[in-house]
């Protein structure tokens, strides 16, 4: 009550929606942070952890609790930085322990290095220690909250491909040592010698009877099949089975799986990262979501459409004044995906941003707040 | 765009520091004008200096999309609202939209003219336009009122009947809603919230508040109409634009707009319109670009033979003053010498 009362006193006196806004440009906080929609994060470390993939540790600033910051192992967050001038927010999954942000307020991000990205590669260069960064409340649901619930000897089966392990680094660290009644096994396909994390890994195993660690290597044996999984459960039917990984692996896993008689139920997904592009082909098959109308349209191979036509061709409200990129007024935030940009003749970042609906075509997929 | 970046963040960022600093010191000042009257005209003309910039080089080129690249919420041309009558919705519709992709076309950009002076033959001459230069001088007064009301006189809100087929995106509604609530708010703070929190020194501060909107009012006012309306500014028929191509697009754009020259402040204060030129051929690059960008659209121009109209604010603003005079006589289609000084595409 009092909040609304000092944010219309706020509106009338400064047109700002907050004091805050109206001070924001005195303080070098990140502005999610200083607006209130993030938490303030200093970086404490930065880790390579192989060729493409390093590991970034984050101080949070204030209290650790349920109130203010915490999350379930398996979650991820949203990072917000600033570069060159410009905010932009990236999801990356945390990969350490419940243990490690009790103890020492930390959480690790392990990050892989997008080919083309615009965040990962320029981060792991130009973050300096001390710096603050915005951290969302964790997010996603890629987490194990039937652990209660589950029977005794109850096997719990992780199928992690390249970056997809830093979900199951931190549901490995946190819950193995917490249940000892149900066995755990991680079966970890990537390229030889691009295992990363393994080093904690090898430890955990080493240290619990209830987890089995499996490095496979692409190379040498293969894609996920019959065999690696039956190497490690006699019980699939009564098996959890999480994966997380490359698109085409978590499909033919999936199918590998139901195919062996796992129930549906057991199997959980984690769509993982966003999609990297290269020579952008505008002739493929496009989802276009409306977040706000709830509205999905399907644009098939050679429709180069805007989305502004998309949207009035789906009665989705739209505003538009000049329809020719002038006047911005028909501007609207991208959730994710790639769109291309026709004045500019340019492509878009993969995240969110604003864009101009009049004169943006969708490339990939693409999620837009309208 | 491609070099737009953290120089562009830092400057904007240290335009707003500087705009909240003035105006604080501003309203500061204005209360101690009990203690001296000096205090209160130094605060005028800070309070007035912070209005001028806040509506100027943050709010103008905030709300065309200048910053959005920043992902700041602060200065975003989605969210940001400004210090002036108007709402920022209806600014960006009639002139982000309206203005900026019709520029100079009598009859679609309501600009040339607001409607309430003749500055061409297109129009016929009627009596009102006699006394057309007193009328300039009200709406100057009047600024910010004039352009708060100018989406609501288009759409004929309050008076007169609406143009058969045009299409209006908002209902009428709508915009008295926003009119009310914007402007209530603009009165309430500088005439009755401020002035309260002075205690006794209410009528005071009340006082300086209004001579600082009065003063924003007559600069934004004279920059504008020095950047559209000089002499040899062109306008054009709806029918010389119809199926127009990108290339036509700016050359209209310079055609139809006026440079005016100066030191660094000068610029800064007028929000860089005194770049109009530029800020009409690329109104999404930072405004603080101009300048250096003008010398090369200057040689294009010359390369091509386009007329590139500049000078100084005392000459531009003559040639305006020159403008609203001569067409609130009764002189019909200009010929000759005449034709030159008021082209026509």
């Amino acid at each position: 009550m009092l909040n609304v009362l000092t944010n219309k006193l706020s509106l009338t006196l400064f047109n700002n929606d907050t004091f805050k806004a109206y001070f924001a440009p005195f303080s070098t906080k990140p502005i999610a942070v200083l607006m209130g929609e993030m938490f303030a994060a200093t970086v404490v470390k930065m880790k390579t952890e192989n060729n493409d993939m390093y590991s970034l540790t984050l101080a949070i600033s204030g209290k650790v609790n349920e109130q203010h910051f915490s999350f379930q192992p398996g979650q991820y967050i949203e990072l917000q930085v600033k570069k060159n001038g410009s905010y932009i927010k990236r999801p990356f999954t945390i990969s350490s322990s419940l243990a490690q942000l009790q103890q020492d307020k930390t959480i690790t991000l392990t990050i892989k290095k997008q080919f083309a990205g615009r965040v990962t590669p320029w981060l792991s260069s130009a973050i300096k220690q001390g710096e603050m960064l915005g951290v969302s409340p964790a997010k996603g649901d890629f987490v194990l909250n039937r652990l209660s619930k589950m029977a005794v000897n109850k096997e719990v089966i992780f199928i992690a491909g390249g970056s997809g392990i830093t979900p199951f680094h931190s549901l490995l660290l946190s819950h193995v040592a917490n249940n000892p009644t149900i066995n755990f096994t991680l079966l970890y396909f990537a390229r030889a010698n691009q295992h990363a994390l393994n080093g904690s890994l090898v430890a955990l195993e080493l240290e619990h009877n209830n987890f089995t660690l499996k490095l496979l290597q692409r190379e040498r044996d293969g894609h996920c099949s019959a065999a690696h999984i039956n190497a490690v459960t006699s019980d699939l039917q009564h098996s959890e089975v999480y994966i997380c990984g490359p698109n085409s692996m978590m499909d033919s896993t999936r199918e590998l799986l139901l195919d062996m008689g796992l129930p549906e139920g057991a199997l959980h997904l984690e769509q993982f990262g966003l999609a990297s592009f290269r020579n952008v082909d505008l002739n493929v098959v496009r989802n276009v979501s409306f977040a706000i109308t709830n509205k999905e349209v399907v644009v098939d191979e050679d429709n180069q459409k805007t989305l502004l036509i998309l949207a009035e061709d789906n009665v989705v409200p739209a505003k538009y004044g000049c329809r020719m990129g002038i006047c911005q007024e028909c501007k609207c935030k991208k959730v994710s995906g790639v769109v291309y940009n026709s004045q500019t003749k340019t492509y878009s970042d993969t995240g969110e941003e604003d864009i101009q609906a009049c004169i943006s075509v969708p490339v990939t997929d693409v999620v837009i707040n309208l | 765009m491609e070099q737009v970046g953290s120089t562009d963040e830092r400057y904007i960022k240290k335009v707003v520091r500087q705009q909240r600093s003035l105006e604080i010191a501003g309203r500061i000042c204005l209360v101690l004008g009990f203690m001296s009257l000096y205090f209160w005209g130094v605060g005028v003309l800070l309070l007035s200096a912070s209005k001028i910039l806040d509506n100027m080089e943050i709010g103008h080129n905030v709300l065309h999309g200048q910053y959005d690249w920043m992902n700041d919420p602060t200065l975003n041309s989605q969210t940001f609202e400004w210090d002036n009558a108007c709402s920022s919705e209806s600014w960006k519709r009639v002139h982000n939209y309206e203005h900026h992709t019709y520029t100079n076309i009598v009859g679609k950009d309501r600009d040339f003219g607001y409607g309430l002076l003749r500055l061409s033959d297109d129009f016929s001459w009627r009596l009102r336009n006699t006394w057309q230069f007193g009328t300039y001088l009200v709406l100057s007064t009047l600024f910010q009122w004039g352009i708060a009301f100018h989406e609501m006189a288009g759409e004929r809100v309050f008076f007169g009947k609406k143009k058969a087929g045009r299409t209006s995106h908002v209902d009428v509604e709508q915009l008295k809603k926003v009119f009310y609530s914007k402007s209530t708010r603009q009165i309430l703070k500088d005439y009755v919230i401020f002035p309260l929190l002075a205690g006794p020194f209410f009528v005071m501060v009340l006082l300086g508040n209004l001579a600082a909107n009065l003063l924003r009012n007559f600069w934004t006012s004279t920059i504008i109409f020095c950047g559209h309306f000089p002499t040899e500014v062109y306008t054009f028929t709806e029918k010389e634009c119809e199926d127009e191509s990108r290339g036509h697009w700016y050359y209209r754009q310079i055609l139809g707009s006026a440079n005016l020259t100066g030191p660094k402040w000068f610029h800064i204060l007028t929000g860089h319109l005194s770049c109009q030129v530029e800020h009409h051929l690329f109104p999404e690059v930072p405004a603080h670009r101009y300048v250096a960008m003008s010398k090369e659209v200057q040689v294009i121009a010359a390369k091509y033979g386009i007329a590139y109209n500049t000078g100084s604010f005392f000459s531009q603003y003559a040639s305006v003053v020159q403008r609203v005079i001569y067409f609130s006589f009764p002189v019909g289609k200009v010929t000759g010498k005449k034709a030159a000084l008021y082209p026509r595409f």
